[in-house]
């Protein structure tokens, strides 16, 4: 059905998500998943170890974008299924 | 100015909205969801979120557990057309409001009138109504990707972050853009996913087994699971296609691509094992959201669809039963997709015709949201632009707005130049709003259409009346009076709507230029036509224009008459009340302090208040609090004072209409000097602008008596001859425009001038003007408030009417007045009379209504009331309050 397996719909991935804009911690905490890691580089942000579904990853770019961000790059990251 | 332009005729909600799916008669049972479900509302999770892709399942388990507990739940089915803040809380209102009627009624009155209350003012109303709810509520919002406007999600949050007896499931296909994290790290939340709903090998092989009685092998179910991912559409699909075959398993083997691919290739499978008819049947009915038999009949021009619905629900096709009596229906979102794609790519030639038929329908039924989406869609833009023209004033109304400026954006351009009536509709709902600048473009859109058509004359007296409407709110005062009059010379008799509106126009026009008589004349006007048209709106701005200017022109009786009758009538009414009556309520208020009714006075006040506040009507708020300001102010309470000027200060800064600033400056130095500070009160006018006498005489009215209270302030002979001057400069220009009410201030603030001069003929003289203007009109405070030297004027006066000896016996009452009634001990305000009233009928066990009965007013009156006595008590519920009122000495 895929040429992979472990990536599926409904499944847990780990990604890695950057953007333009302005976000602060609180951000992370009150919309992302446990154990996401932000990194700072002037206004741009990357998310390491977003861990989401489908429709989690759905949500934290709709969030991301009604706080005016613009979406960089957005990366599976292979093998770190949680 | 947000609210309806016409009286209020919502539309009735659409009821299978509500209506709770039923769980699927054959489906696995997911009792260990369920229990999950169960299990994070009864650790008081305010959501429980249920998140995962279409065809998962969610809205069936949300079914299954529905029918499995005892709870009380409400539904409410969303779509796009919900993603509208006015729209969402209607509805959701509605919902709740099926479980508890007394849940959110002042509010759905207000969303039905198209008013859409601040934030603070809605979440407090809600909570406020949830929390005197008895009842433990569930509600589920099904399909709430639909859902995401920013205000939507604050309103909800702000529900979700309190301790509320509501606790909300929410069925989505992306999570919602809220606090997760939080809810999360704080053990608040519920998450059922895609992972948690996919089936297990173990769901499946009980699906094929016992559901459809096909067992599969070991080998079978392993494919199946890997293939399908456990997703529950797929794997129904899957039996679908099966039923009938010599070889199901071959249905699996076939089986490859994504998730999508699966369910393009299942569908097709599945449609060709149907007989001819119902494929026909299921392609051609695959454009609708919902429908019923005779809609179905309608589009597929056919007369058995009612047998064909009752074969698909019993051979488990993905209909959906949208009410209990099976009168609607509409097909699962993905087996409705697939459907319609197969329709574009076999048969587009047929998609025109379909369409068309259905918009004919919907018309026929007067169902004007779908007519207009089939009727775009069929391309016929005559009648898409007809339908436009006919219900968009409605349709904003009710909460549509995003949705039929799409309508009218995907019209093309000749046929959206020629919906006059459409872009009319958007530029009044601007104006309204007081939003000028979005008002242009449709504006100018009807007036190019409108010269280069022969218009009809009443569609161009409605353009000039919107524009004498929007050119007087901008100060444009002689273009506002021109319109109006070029709107009346063209619109005909009958047109009592555009009357109504043109002689607001004209009103208001002749209000700002300063001629009493013909803008009472053409308000009244506007009020009598307003109310033969049902125009609610124009009626009570034209009030408002009334009263506020009767008090600027002195006319105190006429005031009262006018503002009391639209209270009357308001009360009365079960309607939305206008968001202007917080003004209303102010001006009558002063009405009575000016009579020395204090109490009366300050309980108009403060209903003011919290009418303005509840509609969120700044302009209204500022112009109540600064009467009430200068009420505290004269009782010594000079906290209360500070408090309410403050307030109005920070409103204005947060915008305001620019003519309550000069109100705001006579209000603070009217304060600073009551408290001695000469220094502070020339600062304040000194910051807006004026700093010698060259200066005030360009200013309003307010400002210049505010300067002249200054002048006489000052002990210099300079300053009191420059006060003199200036006085008598005041009181020619306002005598010559009638603005009596100015003429009687200056005529005292003079009078006090020449008795500090020492000039007692001239003082009497002074005060005996003011007095010609004030008795007849029963002025007392405006008098009596300038002090003890305006008594000591009174009494050298040698004709000594019965007005003259009330006035004087006045001075005392005030002093006794001004001793402020303290609260009594542990109660931050004092409750007023009216409220002491109600309080006591509730201690005796009085119902709502029965003390709406006794004493006169509506049941609304009684719950602002009591909300206002919880509130000054410090308690939540009745029994606490009257617990409290015991405590504190209010009650026997």
């Amino acid at each position: 059905m895929k040429s992979n397996p472990k990536i599926t719909l409904s499944g847990m991935h780990t990604y890695t998500l950057t953007v333009y804009g302005e976000l602060d911690g609180d951000f992370i905490a009150t919309f992302c998943p446990p154990r996401t890691r932000p990194v700072f580089t002037g206004k741009t942000i990357r998310l390491d170890n977003l861990q989401v579904d489908q429709s989690g990853l759905l949500g934290i770019l709709r969030s991301l974008h009604n706080r005016g961000c613009v979406l960089l790059s957005l990366s599976i990251d292979p093998g770190e299924t949680p | 100015m947000e609210s309806s332009r016409e009286h209020a005729f919502p539309r009735p909600l659409i009821a299978t909205k509500f209506y709770p799916p039923p769980a699927p008669a054959r489906s696995v049972k997911r009792p260990d969801l369920v229990a999950r479900i169960e299990e994070g509302l009864r650790f008081r999770h305010p959501l429980i979120l249920i998140s995962a892709p279409a065809g998962y399942g969610k809205s069936a388990l949300v079914a299954e557990w529905r029918e499995s507990v005892q709870r009380t739940v409400t539904w409410l089915s969303l779509d796009d057309s919900d993603n509208e803040p006015l729209r969402f809380f209607l509805y959701l209102i509605a919902a709740l409001q099926k479980a508890d009627p007394t849940i959110g009624t002042e509010l759905r009155a207000l969303l039905e009138a198209n008013q859409l209350p601040p934030r603070e003012t809605l979440v407090a109303l809600l909570t406020e109504d949830l929390l005197a709810s008895k009842i433990s509520l569930v509600c589920v919002l099904d399909d709430f990707q639909s859902i995401q406007d920013p205000f939507i999600f604050d309103i909800l949050q702000e529900l979700i972050a309190q301790p509320l007896p509501l606790q909300f499931i929410i069925v989505t296909r992306e999570d919602p853009a809220m606090p997760l994290g939080r809810l999360r790290a704080h053990a608040q939340l519920t998450e059922i996913r895609a992972a948690d709903l996919r089936f297990t090998k173990k769901e499946i092989e009980s699906f094929f087994r016992e559901l459809i009685q096909i067992p599969l092998s070991e080998a079978e179910l392993s494919l199946l699971e890997q293939r399908t991912e456990g997703w529950v559409a797929g794997l129904q699909l899957v039996a679908l296609s099966m039923k009938g075959r010599k070889d199901p398993s071959a249905v699996i083997a076939s089986l490859s691509g994504d998730n999508r691919h699966i369910l393009s290739y299942l569908t097709e499978e599945v449609l060709k094992q149907q007989a001819p008819t119902v494929q026909e049947f299921l392609l051609q009915t695959s454009i609708l959201t919902k429908f019923n038999a005779d809609l179905c009949n309608a589009v597929a021009q056919r007369s058995d669809s009612a047998w064909l619905l009752e074969q698909l629900l019993t051979s488990n096709l993905f209909l959906t039963p949208l009410d209990d009596e099976g009168h609607w229906y509409r097909y699962h979102h993905l087996f409705a997709d697939m459907l319609l794609g197969l329709l574009r790519r076999s048969q587009p030639q047929q998609l025109q015709g379909l369409h068309l038929r259905a918009a004919k329908w919907f018309e026929h039924q007067d169902m004007p949201l779908e007519a207009i989406d089939h009727a775009l869609a069929a391309a016929d833009f005559a009648r898409s632009a007809k339908l436009l023209e006919k219900h968009t004033w409605t349709l904003l109304n009710q909460g549509y707005a995003r949705q039929v400026e799409a309508w009218l954006q995907s019209l093309p351009a000749e046929w959206r130049a020629r919906s006059l009536r459409a872009n009319l509709s958007f530029a009044w709902m601007y104006l309204l709003r007081g939003n000028f600048a979005e008002v242009m473009p449709y504006l100018e859109q009807v007036e190019s259409a409108l010269e280069t058509a022969a218009a009809e004359g009443d569609l161009q007296a409605e353009c000039l009346a919107l524009k004498a409407n929007l050119k007087q709110a901008q100060g444009r005062i002689m273009e506002a009076i021109e319109h109006a009059e070029n709107a009346l010379n063209v619109v005909s008799p009958e047109n009592i709507r555009v009357l109504g509106l043109a002689y607001l126009g004209l009103g208001a026009g002749y209000r700002q230029a300063g001629q009493f008589d013909r803008a009472v004349e053409a308000l009244q006007q506007a009020v009598h036509f307003s109310r033969d048209s049902g125009d609610s709106v124009t009626g009570a701005l034209a009030i408002s224009h009334l009263v506020l200017m009767s008090l600027q022109y002195g006319r105190l009786t006429f005031a009262e008459q006018v503002s009391t009758q639209m209270i009357e009538q308001m009360e009365k009414s079960k309607e939305a009340v206008s968001p202007i009556i917080g003004a209303v309520y102010g001006a009558l208020g002063l009405v009575y302090y000016e009579r020395n009714q204090v109490e009366q006075a300050r309980e108009a006040y403060l209903r003011g208040i919290q009418l303005s506040t509840f509609l969120g009507h700044r302009a209204s708020l500022v112009y109540t609090k600064l009467n009430l300001a200068r009420l505290l102010l004269t009782e010594g309470d000079l906290d209360g004072a500070v408090k309410n000027l403050q307030d109005a200060q920070e409103l204005i800064q947060a915008g305001a209409p620019g003519w309550l600033r000069p109100s705001l400056i006579a209000h603070q130095v009217e304060y600073f000097l009551a408290v001695g500070n000469l220094p502070e009160a020339e600062a304040i006018l000194q910051q807006s602008g004026i700093t010698d006498g060259d200066k005030v005489i360009h200013a309003p009215d307010e400002i210049q008596l505010a300067y002249l209270h200054i002048l006489l302030r000052h002990r210099e002979e300079e300053h009191l001859r420059e006060g003199i001057k200036l006085a008598e400069r005041i009181v020619t220009v306002a005598e010559g425009s009638q603005r009596n009410y100015t003429t009687m201030l200056a005529s005292v603030l003079g009078a006090l001038i020449h008795e500090k001069l020492g000039d007692a003929k001239s003082a009497s003289e002074w005060l005996e003007r003011a007095l010609a203007i004030a008795e007849p009109e029963g002025y007392l405070r405006s008098l009596v408030d300038k002090g003890a030297e305006v008594a000591q004027i009174l009494r050298r006066l040698k004709k000594k009417t019965d007005y003259v000896h009330k006035l004087l016996a006045a001075f005392p009452v005030m002093e006794r007045t001004s001793i402020r009634s303290h609260p009594p001990e542990g109660l931050v305000e004092p409750l007023s009379e009216r409220e002491l009233e109600v309080l006591r009928l509730l201690a005796k066990g009085t119902t709502y209504a029965e003390i709406a009965e006794q004493l006169v007013v509506s049941l609304n009156t009684v719950r602002f009331h009591i909300k206002s006595i919880y509130r000054k008590l410090g308690a939540d519920k009745q029994v606490k309050a009257i617990e409290r009122a015991r405590e504190v000495g209010l009650l026997e």
